[in-house]
């Protein structure tokens, strides 16, 4: 029993990290109907800003001058920001450009900004190729329950990512702003006639989305005490695939995508013999599966072709 | 007087042409790669821009298309004669070689019905495995070989055409994708494909006598081994080419053509628009599978690396960046992403970051590819 | 003046000019050497250190100065690509007309260009290759390998920590490269060698970070395993190790080989790697004219585990060159093989497959945050103790 709890709490984080980067696909194609492939790297880079700003704040005597409760949102909000504005900036760079040109166009320039972000990484941050040291927070300091033991990092990276995930519901349901994307992503015409403007709407999208992506880097990082400047792909890829097993353009069923990929990977690696070597193939044959059987993903509303 | 003077002027510019192309394979130094670049740019933007300079050479290569095509092909023929004491640059010639042929099948499947395909490298893959499993276990020639890797890799395009039949667009593409991973994968792990190590071995194709692993003598010349392959390659592509135009231009054309600009019209038609979906994917990886094949018995050595995820970005890139359902497009866009990489050696670890910001300054420059495509002629 | 005196005079000038500097000059020959490694992708840090360290090696050679050649080292990236590499052989073999080249981190990248090689008949000394068949499969006379295979090294780890350290139950993890699969075969048979018991064996995707489900399994057994192997390279192996103690495996040794010798997994795993024995290349101290030599030249990447081999390599090319010169290549083939050689790694002598007898391995130990050479490292004094169950 400890055993399958102990795999159910890897399978949360797991699943966490895939959510917070599905819901920026999601978030995406909504909005302008494109598929992001460098959106995992963002993650990564959020990961290398954390690390950027924790260390300068070091140097500048903040975290030891004052209290965690001062410094922490802080920090935070300087990573939100940073990490935000470097996904605008990409999708001002390399997406706009496209955005009358078929998806495909799209899709190649994001592969190709991936490899520039991941090289550029590699070559000009100091020791690139080599895994960064993550900063730890909370030491080894944990709660202990029976034979399990959860530490306290990752408990409060978790309930972070889960009071984000509800703060987005939230702001998609509940306020102007979520109004105004959802509008957009329905009909950009009929949004920007009802007097949206949605050029600022997108930037809105790719801001948020990208935030997201940073906080599933620093999830990253702090689950696995470091990051290495090629995670971003694999995540890349897992998170549009969980996107799209959970529906393209349902928030709900992006939660739905990652967590179903989450659980596989680790139920097969934990369970199946030999599964390690095999969980992605598991975790891509479940993506066929669903995609063949609920061709539009899982919680996909039915799709009505105009003839 | 005129006729002459428009030969000459046809003649002339193709020559030109050549010229830069041979400049290019032989170029070393940033410098001189990044000039050659540019000015494939600028001709591209040029023509693009200037209707009526695209026009003019369209009419004067329509006017002298066969002699314009028989120059071509001469210069084609003729490319291993003039690099013949350049052993390297002949095998990145056979190698482009080997992109065109995957590249013109993907243009013709993407072009033809919109289906986006990210599973070229695991149809290549099965090609390559095939042969390679077939010779090495069984003995069997290569000539017996290449078309059972077709076949291979047909049946494999038909099993990945089956989700076409509910499956659409961004999902469709998905599922290629992850195909293409889960191959990789199953190629890396299992044992009888010879793990991460591959399969090692594979004999270099004989044809009357003569070893493909020998260096050839035609004229006087001696041409290095590689530019057998290159010839070898070179037929493929011209019968995936014509295979591609006659069923362009058949009712399977026009079906294709149908099922990508309205779907459900087609099927009104009384289209079997899946029948005809998967035939896209399927033919497609026929050709893959030759390719594979070949790949496999001229390097001798073959493992999953070759065959990941990436590769089948890069051929996509290709038709992308020459000019999707431009046959000519799709040629210089395989020819030049293929080249480009290896050009890039000269900047050693900057190599793979230098070629994503020229493919990403092309594909901004030329959204449309550098050589777009022309509408059908419904002649 | 007259005009055509001026342009007279003024071609003159630009003549003497463009001759000039050809004249200060020794006139020396230019011989080039050439090197192969992933300088691009996931082992991109092993192949940038061992590019520096081969660098290294021949701007020092030159600035020796004693051959009547300068020396000139051809970069080449095989991003880990067996296509690559049969492209980049061919180069190197064709236009460069390199002498003799120092390749690969790669195994089946080897496999594929140890053909190029041959054919063209390019003396070609690997730097980092384990797989055994590069040498022994075909013989080719132009190879040679100054690294030890997986099979020497797993077998003098196991002999140490099986038999003589009586560590009994065994959990192997190992990634599934071409690299961590040939160090899974090599040590599964040396610890069946030894008469170990194999409680489970695991292969992990190259670039996996969670090792957390297979280690949960783990500590279901019972009785459970006294020593994890893990056969891979560092960033999975630092991942693996800090997991381990994160989930409550404790008291189990950590083992590896070659792969996980560099400062990187200690500086990775922080102070867990405390305790962790490996068998790895020859300690090279940080007093050494290597150590001192490369940090002088200022390279920018850290020498990682394979730069010390790849300079033993390349200088082990420079030293046959100038015994046999650079033209004759069959000649200079079997100088390479013959050669008794003593460089940063000790000596190295080749066997009838041109592989190292010597290969430079030493047992190990992290020990405060660096790997400490077994011999005279706290744990074999006894004031410290490996994790035992």
């Amino acid at each position: 029993m400890t055993h399958f709890l102990e795999v159910s709490f890897i399978a949360l984080m797991l699943s966490s990290t895939y959510i917070l980067i599905a819901v920026g696909f999601t978030l995406f194609f909504g909005a302008i109907n494109i598929v992001h492939f460098a959106h995992g790297d963002v993650a990564m880079l959020g990961a290398f800003v954390a690390i950027i700003l924790y260390g300068t704040a070091d140097a500048l005597g903040l975290i030891g001058g004052s209290p965690i409760w001062v410094w922490a949102p802080l920090l935070a909000a300087a990573i939100a920001v940073a990490t935000g504005g470097l996904g605008l900036l990409f999708e001002r760079t390399i997406i706009k450009p496209f955005r009358a040109s078929p998806m495909l166009i799209t899709l190649v320039a994001t592969v190709a900004l991936g490899i520039i972000v991941r090289e550029s990484v590699r070559l000009f941050y100091p020791q690139g190729s080599n895994p960064q040291v993550f900063p730890n927070l909370f030491g080894q300091s944990g709660i202990r329950l029976g034979e399990l033991y959860f530490r306290t990092g990752h408990l409060v990276m978790l309930g972070l990512s889960l009071l984000l995930i509800i703060a987005m519901i939230l702001l998609i349901r509940r306020t102007r702003i979520g109004l105004s994307i959802r509008a957009v992503s329905q009909n950009i015409e009929a949004a920007s006639l009802s007097g949206i403007n949605p050029d600022v709407v997108i930037m809105l999208t790719f801001f948020i989305g990208s935030i997201l992506a940073g906080v599933a880097g620093v999830l990253i990082g702090s689950y696995y005490s470091m990051i290495k400047f090629d995670v971003g792909l694999m995540y890349g890829i897992k998170g549009f695939s969980a996107a799209v097993v959970g529906g393209l353009g349902n928030f709900y069923g992006a939660i739905l995508g990652g967590l179903t990929l989450g659980v596989i990977e680790t139920f097969a690696s934990a369970y199946v013999p030999e599964g390690m070597a095999y969980k992605d193939v598991y975790a891509f044959l479940i993506v066929i599966f669903f995609l063949v059987f609920k061709p539009s993903g899982i919680l996909a509303e039915k799709q009505y072709e105009k003839v | 007087m005129r006729k002459v003077g428009s030969i000459l002027l046809l003649l002339g510019l193709e020559s030109v042409g050549f010229a830069v192309f041979v400049a290019f394979m032989v170029a070393e130094g940033l410098g001189a790669i990044m000039a050659v670049l540019f000015g494939v740019l600028i001709a591209s933007l040029a023509l693009g821009r200037t209707k009526r300079l695209s026009e003019a050479l369209r009419n004067l290569f329509e006017e002298h298309r066969k002699l314009a095509i028989a120059w071509g092909g001469l210069f084609v023929l003729a490319l291993p004669f003039i690099l013949h004491d350049n052993p390297y640059a002949v095998h990145m010639l056979f190698l482009a070689g080997l992109f065109v042929a995957l590249a013109i099948g993907l243009d013709f499947q993407v072009g033809s019905t919109n289906l986006v395909n990210f599973a070229t490298a695991s149809t290549y893959g099965i090609g390559a495995y095939t042969a390679a499993l077939l010779s090495v276990s069984f003995g069997w020639s290569f000539w017996i070989v290449l078309p059972l890797s077709g076949l291979a890799g047909m049946l494999f395009g038909f099993v990945l055409g089956l989700p076409t039949m509910k499956t659409k667009t961004y999902y469709l593409s998905l599922v290629t994708m992850a195909v293409g991973l889960i191959i990789y994968l199953l190629l890396n792990n299992l044992s009888w494909t010879g793990g991460p190590n591959g399969i090692a071995g594979i004999p270099t194709p004989t044809i009357g006598g003569s070893d493909f692993a020998d260096g050839l003598t035609v004229f006087g010349i001696e041409l290095p081994f590689q530019a057998n392959f290159y010839y070898l390659i070179l037929a493929v592509v011209l019968v995936e080419y014509i295979v591609a135009r006659r069923l362009h231009m058949s009712k399977v054309g026009l079906a294709w053509n149908a099922i990508r600009d309205d779907e459900i019209a087609a099927s009104c038609q009384g289209i079997d628009v899946t029948g005809y979906k998967i035939m896209a994917f399927y033919t497609n990886a026929f050709f893959d599978g030759l390719v594979g094949a070949i790949y496999a018995f001229s390097v001798g050595f073959i493992s999953p690396e070759n065959f990941a995820f990436m590769l089948s970005v890069i051929v996509i890139a290709m038709v992308l960046v020459g000019g999707m359902g431009n046959t000519a497009g799709v040629v210089v866009g395989a020819v030049l992403l293929t080249l480009i990489p290896e050009k890039l050696q000269v900047v050693e670890a900057y190599r793979l970051w230098l070629f994503a910001i020229i493919m990403l300054v092309m594909l901004l420059a030329r959204p449309r590819g550098l050589f777009p495509q022309l509408v059908r002629q419904y002649r | 003046m007259e005009r055509r005196t001026f342009i007279k005079r003024t071609g003159a000038t630009l003549a003497a000019l463009m001759c000039a500097p050809s004249i200060g000059r020794a006139d020396k020959s230019v011989v080039k050497i050439g090197f192969i490694g992933p300088l691009t992708g996931p082992n991109a840090a092993l192949g940038m250190g061992a590019r520096n360290s081969a660098d290294l090696a021949v701007r020092r050679a030159n600035a020796r100065g004693n051959l009547p050649y300068q020396l000139q080292l051809v970069v080449m990236d095989d991003a880990s690509d067996p296509s690559t590499g049969v492209a980049v052989a061919t180069k190197l073999c064709t236009v460069e007309n390199v002498a003799a080249a120092t390749a690969h981190f790669n195994s089946p990248v080897a496999l594929a260009t140890i053909h190029v090689f041959h054919r063209y008949k390019v003396p070609q000394v690997m730097w980092g290759t384990i797989h055994p068949d590069i040498t022994n499969k075909h013989n080719f006379p132009e190879v040679t390998r100054v690294c030890a295979t997986s099979i020497v090294e797993h077998a003098e780890l196991m002999n140490f920590v099986v038999k003589e350290r009586g560590y009994q139950r065994w959990s192997v993890l190992y990634d599934t490269t071409s690299y961590g699969q040939s160090c899974f075969e090599a040590a599964k048979k040396a610890l069946q060698a030894n008469g170990a018991t194999i409680l489970s064996e695991d292969g992990v995707p190259v670039g996996t970070q969670d090792f957390r489900p297979v280690l949960s399994r783990l500590k279901t057994l019972s009785p459970g395993p006294q020593a994890i192997y893990f056969g891979g390279v560092v960033t999975e192996a630092a991942l693996l190790r800090l997991q381990m103690a994160e989930i409550g495996i404790n008291d189990v040794l950590f083992t590896g080989v070659t792969g996980l010798d560099s400062d990187t997994f200690n500086k990775t795993a922080g102070n867990v790697a405390e305790g962790t024995l490996i068998v790895g290349k020859k300690a090279i101290g940080d007093d050494s004219e290597f150590v001192s030599e490369y940090k002088k030249a200022g390279y920018k990447e850290y020498y990682e585990a394979s730069g010390p081999f790849a300079y033993d390599s390349t200088n082990l090319i420079i030293a046959a060159i100038a015994k046999a010169g650079p033209s004759d290549k069959a000649q200079l083939a079997k100088t390479i093989r013959g050669m008794d050689f003593n460089g940063v790694l000790g000596p190295t002598r080749f066997d009838e497959f041109g592989q190292t007898k010597t290969g430079g391995l030493t047992l190990k130990v992290s020990q405060a945050g660096k790997w400490a050479p077994w011999q005279g490292s706290d744990y074999a004094r006894g004031a410290r103790a490996l994790p035992k169950k």
